[in-house]
């Protein structure tokens, strides 16, 4: 990660603007142990009482990175929770890197999170004929498939 | 080249993001 995303102008313009980066050896005897950290990398997102709200293992490069770090802001403003700013982070990932892998995922939680806040099912709907259009072979279309058989 | 300001105190990272109100990004790295 050092050698190629955490270099990248755009990912550090993204950290800066974004996140709090902190940076701990994956032996640290106290929360290595904590994290049931594995293997690096392992990129975690925490809130401020450090409460695990997302993880990632393995190689991203820059432009599934920036994509990712949304990914993991948005679920940790759905758990805070506020859906509201959650939804404007799945919203940016499907606006600006619709072709990220995790695209798919942003789209079914962008459907959850607006479920939970209007209760109106069509959103739920929506999740899977948008799923079906534009990333018919993710898995996230077979976990969204139920929500094929709901009335509007 | 730009350069990512990584906090290296677990505890003053937290404090910054609640100060900032801010998620925080744990990069657990292999120190080699």
């Amino acid at each position: 990660m050092d050698a190629v995303a955490f270099i990248d102008p755009a990912v550090v313009d993204f950290i800066n603007a974004n996140l709090i980066p902190i940076r701990v050896p994956a032996d640290d005897p106290e929360l290595g142990p904590r994290y049931k950290v594995k293997w690096t990398p392992t990129l975690l997102m925490v809130d401020a009482d450090g409460v695990e709200q997302s993880r990632t293992l393995g190689f991203y490069p820059p432009e599934e990175l920036i994509p990712s770090l949304l990914l993991g802001m948005g679920k940790t403003r759905f758990n805070l929770p506020d859906r509201p700013a959650a939804c404007a982070c799945f919203e940016k990932i499907l606006a600006d890197y619709p072709a990220s892998s995790m695209a798919p995922e942003a789209v079914y939680l962008h459907g959850v999170a607006r479920y939970i806040e209007t209760r109106e099912v069509t959103n739920l709907i929506g999740i899977y004929e948008r799923m079906k259009a534009e990333y018919p072979d993710s898995p996230w279309l077979i976990r969204a498939d139920p929500y094929r058989f709901l009335k509007k | 080249m730009a350069e990512i300001p990584w906090v290296t105190s677990f505890a003053d990272g937290l404090a910054q993001a609640r100060a900032k109100n801010r998620p925080a990004l744990v990069d657990f790295f292999n120190p080699g």
